[in-house]
């Protein structure tokens, strides 16, 4: 390897970046190069949230309470379900995700965002596809493939908009101003590369009679599993890797660890999906092929575990006062929950147990919802301060934010892992009538409902503030709005101090 | 913080801030964008060995378990139940083959054929036939004492005379001997019921003190 003027020797003989931090005036001028894209595409991710909770609180009030909304066949739990479902991860989770993408590819390239025309724009077709493929789903055109529920036809339009974004993340690399990428940009480049392929890949064998049966399985799960791995996850890592050092300022613990990790990401979470289908009709080998691949999960996650808790010891007091490590930490703490679970889960003897019960739904909603959704508000709460230049409006609506979707999420996850443990282990024993199993879990899904409220609740007090930020309405404060802002008013914090 | 309070340190700027030449006033911007601190970069702590030593196990493992678990790669083996049983900490009953006696019995017979022939017609002077002989049609208690403890001396069957010996088969287990002798009162034109290991059984256990083999006195 070239040794470059941004590099030099330490004494261990490892290349280490020089640290080449740009001018504030300069990362002003880069910030407002995002302000227009990264804000219409965080915008209609919020709307989507809102949209999404809607309809996973109508689908599980359907759970315990069948008759609700039942006389309209649009609002049937059939449609709602997978309606949810599309909105939040092609809605919500990804547009939020391409927002904190886009921004952290222009600051970490420090270089302004690239082809701002084709990413504004892509934002308001992918708004428009969202839209027409929920409606579509609605009123009854749902493929009823899971996760790819949109009508054939609107895969051709999403991938395109996916290769608009690859182009524009390829675009800022290669003008990057810096030699060194920082760790988050290889899992952000991964994930611009990998989803298209992904998603191309799999509508082809899918929508096409390219292959049939039992293969369209399997490419389903595969797929279904990689939207969470290999398009969710790395966007997430990536803000992680970002705002925790970012926030506390120090470096992540160690370079070497970023690059195990996210290689043994990259290697192993691919072959996970099939273990979707233990017990179903496939091949033995594809199966525990998946199931391999599963349980070497443990090391990118290990790896990224150490690495993120090394960066933070010292600094734990940090999440008393800032909300975006708070919701980042959060998130990233749910990352080596659900991975480990989910390596656990793979295992054919605890499977069969788990598998066709609430338990699944529970894991599945720690993953996107306890790991990406709330590091990706963790990173809005960074970000937009900076696109929007005034600050949060208020430390309460924060506060209900986190603790409506902390609590939440907790209640949903206690209370179905719960009910899937019991479940399962109901419906394995033949004795058990299946109707009195389904009775027995009727406590925990009101349970789900009442959780459910809780983290909606969080996102209306969240629109609120977007909203408002939105129309720079909020609050013109030269310090950032904090969890505790009233300790800062008399304590003799330099503004360098307190970080937002 | 470093970026207003204190002079910065020109060898820090790169060639491309350099460039940029003039600042805009600082004033003018907000200061959300001064209290930021550095940004992100990695430090270079090496991975431990423990970490290193825990892949590869795992690794190893994964190898193990791809092995044990893939039937051959097959594409015609399917996941299921069966597939993968003794992998499973919670399967409790084994799946249980059904066998068919007179199968079996004839299986177990390649251990009398050397003498009494595979067509059961025996060696005249020398081995007693076993199709139509009575003993063989006979009460079952006889046949199960026969095979489990030998017979020896004179008897007579179907009107010949026999002087020989006969070794016992008591090492075989109640069911094998069951089932040969299902097969050998339902073969060659015999027509006798079937015989159940429970039978054999009750023969061993009440008879367990005996040493000797049957003689004909036994039989009558």
């Amino acid at each position: 390897m070239n040794e470059t003027a941004s590099t030099k020797t330490t004494e261990l003989g490892v290349v280490e970046p020089e640290v080449v931090d740009v001018l504030p005036s300069e990362r002003w001028l880069i910030d407002q190069s995002c302000r227009q894209v990264v804000l219409l595409w965080y915008g209609s991710a919020v709307f989507w949230l809102l949209l999404g909770s809607l309809l996973a609180l109508v689908s599980s009030i359907k759970l315990h309470t069948p008759g609700f909304l039942a006389d309209s066949a649009w609002l049937t739990f059939g449609r709602v379900r997978p309606a949810h479902l599309s909105t939040m991860i092609y809605g919500w989770a990804s547009m939020s995700g391409i927002g904190t993408m886009l921004w952290l590819f222009a600051r970490l390239c420090k270089t302004q965002l690239a082809w701002r025309e084709g990413l504004y724009l892509m934002a308001l077709y992918w708004n428009f596809l969202v839209a027409l493929g929920t409606f579509e789903i609605l009123r009854g055109n749902s493929t009823g493939v899971e996760w790819m529920e949109f009508p054939a036809w609107a895969a051709a339009p999403i991938a395109m908009a996916f290769l608009v974004i690859f182009v524009a993340a390829w675009k800022m690399l290669a003008a990057r101003k810096t030699k060194h990428l920082y760790i988050s940009l290889w899992y952000l480049f991964g994930s611009t590369m990998w989803f298209p392929f992904l998603y191309l890949g799999a509508t082809i064998l899918i929508q096409t009679p390219a292959s049939t049966g039992i293969a369209k399985m399997a490419t389903n799960w595969w797929f279904a599993h990689n939207v969470l791995g290999l398009w969710l996850t790395p966007i997430g890592l990536a803000s992680a890797y970002y705002f925790i050092p970012k926030v506390i300022g120090r470096p992540i613990h160690s370079y070497h660890f970023s690059i195990l990790g996210f290689w043994t990401l990259a290697i192993f979470y691919n072959w996970a999906g099939t273990h979707h289908l233990i017990g179903g009709p496939l091949p033995v080998w594809v199966v525990t092929v998946g199931v391999v691949g599963s349980l070497m999960m443990f090391i990118p996650v290990t790896t990224v575990a150490i690495n993120h808790h090394m960066t933070m010891v010292g600094n734990f007091h940090v999440l008393k006062s800032s909300p975006t490590l708070r919701f980042i930490v959060f998130g990233a703490m749910s990352y080596t929950a659900v991975s480990f679970q989910g390596s656990l889960q793979s295992i054919r003897a605890i499977n069969e147990v788990t598998h066709f019960t609430h338990y699944t739904i529970a894991h599945a909603h720690l993953g996107v919802y306890s790991f990406f959704t709330m590091v990706s508000f963790g990173s809005m709460y960074y970000v937009m301060p900076r696109l929007v230049e005034c600050e949060w409006p208020s430390a309460k609506l924060i506060k209900v934010h986190f603790w409506g979707t902390a609590m939440g999420m907790t209640m949903y996850w206690v209370g179905l892992t719960w009910a899937g443990i019991e479940q399962g282990f109901a419906m394995n024993n033949p004795d058990i009538p299946f109707l009195e199993i389904v009775s027995r879990t009727i406590p925990y899904l009101w349970s789900r409902s009442v959780a459910g409220t809780l983290m909606t609740v969080g996102h209306i007090a969240f629109a609120i503030s977007v909203w408002k930020m939105l129309r720079h309405r909020g609050a013109s404060a030269s310090v950032p709005t904090l969890f505790n802002t009233t300790r800062f008013r008399w304590l003799p914090f330099s503004r360098a101090e307190v970080q937002s | 913080m470093k970026n207003h309070d204190q002079p910065r340190d020109l060898r820090s700027i790169d060639a491309y801030e350099q460039e940029h030449g003039t600042e805009p006033d600082v004033e003018e911007m907000h200061a959300v964008v001064y209290r930021e601190k550095t940004e992100p970069r990695e430090g270079s702590q090496p991975i431990p060995i423990w970490l290193i030593l825990a892949s590869f196990s795992l690794l190893m493992w994964g190898g193990w378990y791809l092995g044990r678990f893939s039937a051959d790669f097959a594409v015609d083996r399917y996941e299921g139940p069966n597939a993968y049983a003794s992998s499973s900490l919670l399967a409790t009953d084994k799946p249980t083959t059904k066998i068919d006696p007179i199968l079996m019995g004839k299986r177990v017979y390649n251990n009398c054929a050397a003498c009494h022939q595979a067509n059961g017609q025996g060696v005249a002077n020398q081995f007693p036939p076993l199709a139509g002989s009575d003993i063989v049609n006979g009460d079952e208690e006889v046949l199960a004492k026969i095979v489990l403890y030998g017979l020896t001396g004179p008897i007579e069957v179907s009107g010949q005379p026999y002087n020989g010996t006969m070794p016992p088969w008591s090492h075989l287990d109640d069911r094998s001997l069951a089932a040969v002798l299902t097969y050998v009162r339902s073969s060659w034109g015999n027509e006798s019921s079937s015989v159940s290991p429970e039978v054999i059984k009750s023969v061993r256990d009440s008879n367990s003190f005996r040493k000797n083999a049957m003689t004909r006195s036994d039989l009558e």
